[in-house]
């Protein structure tokens, strides 16, 4: 069966009628929209890949219990178990997400799967590192919008009910978070 | 006697529109900009590592 061709819900209820492999499909079809939605929230690729870890273990025994509400699309409850994770891991820590900016040229590196020169690939590692900073020196609450919007590839309506405001204010939130971005770029040019 | 008045309409006509349309209407006058930033945010997408999803894999298959 080609699994690529089923939705996710199809996919889910597949699942849920005893068809477990098809969780591989699911990870292949979201793993890089979670894990960098929560890598950017955290900031360390080992705790993102634990939390990950901890967030389909959580989808794993919710969808085996039966818990798992049909109505709902899959990746925006998956991004709200990890979310919940984030939260969790910082309210542990007892410390709010830092906003300095991230070294993280060891992850960098590990990107590195083809020819460059050394020069090009300190200028991309260079504008990743910046990128990356810029983002980190937004606001938390537009901060979140953004990597929900654009990494986790939401909708308003579900990122407003993830974050429990107005679709309004989360479309609100991604507008300045957007002009904080460009604002920042410039800076950078002219400097 | 200058008399002023407010349509009713008008004030709510932002909060009447629909879900739909406040996304369509921000994505329209984002879209330019936000397609200068989308590579450069794209670029920063990473997946996780295979042990991670060897992991994840082998607790879904436990029984």
């Amino acid at each position: 069966m080609k699994l690529q061709l089923n939705s996710d819900q199809d996919l889910v209820k597949l699942y849920l009628n005893g068809d477990e492999s098809v969780l591989e499909e699911l990870l292949k079809r979201h793993k890089s929209k979670i894990y960098t939605s929560i890598y950017l929230l955290v900031k360390d690729q080992y705790l993102a890949e634990d939390i990950f870890q901890d967030t389909f273990i959580k989808v794993i025994n919710t969808l085996r219990s039966g818990r798992y509400n049909e109505e709902g699309k899959f990746l925006p409850w998956v991004m709200r178990i990890a979310h919940n994770l984030v939260i969790d891991y910082f309210r542990r820590e007892k410390r709010a997400p830092a906003i300095t900016s991230s070294d993280g040229t060891d992850i960098l590196n590990m990107l590195q799967i083809y020819e460059e020169s050394a020069e090009d690939r300190m200028l991309r590692d260079q504008t990743h590192t910046d990128l990356r900073a810029m983002i980190h020196l937004l606001p938390d609450e537009q901060k979140e919008v953004l990597i929900m919007r654009h990494y986790a590839d939401l909708s308003f309506k579900e990122i407003a009910d993830l974050t429990d405001v107005s679709i309004n204010t989360a479309l609100g939130r991604m507008r300045y978070a957007l002009s904080n971005l460009r604002k920042m770029m410039k800076v950078k040019e002219v400097g | 006697m200058i008399t002023t008045s407010t349509s009713i309409n008008n004030l709510s006509h932002f909060h009447q529109k629909s879900e739909k349309s406040n996304t369509e209407f921000f994505e329209e006058i984002d879209s330019f900009p936000y397609d200068d930033l989308k590579a450069g945010l794209d670029s920063l997408m990473k997946d996780p590592s295979d042990e991670v999803i060897q992991k994840i894999l082998a607790y879904n298959m436990a029984k």
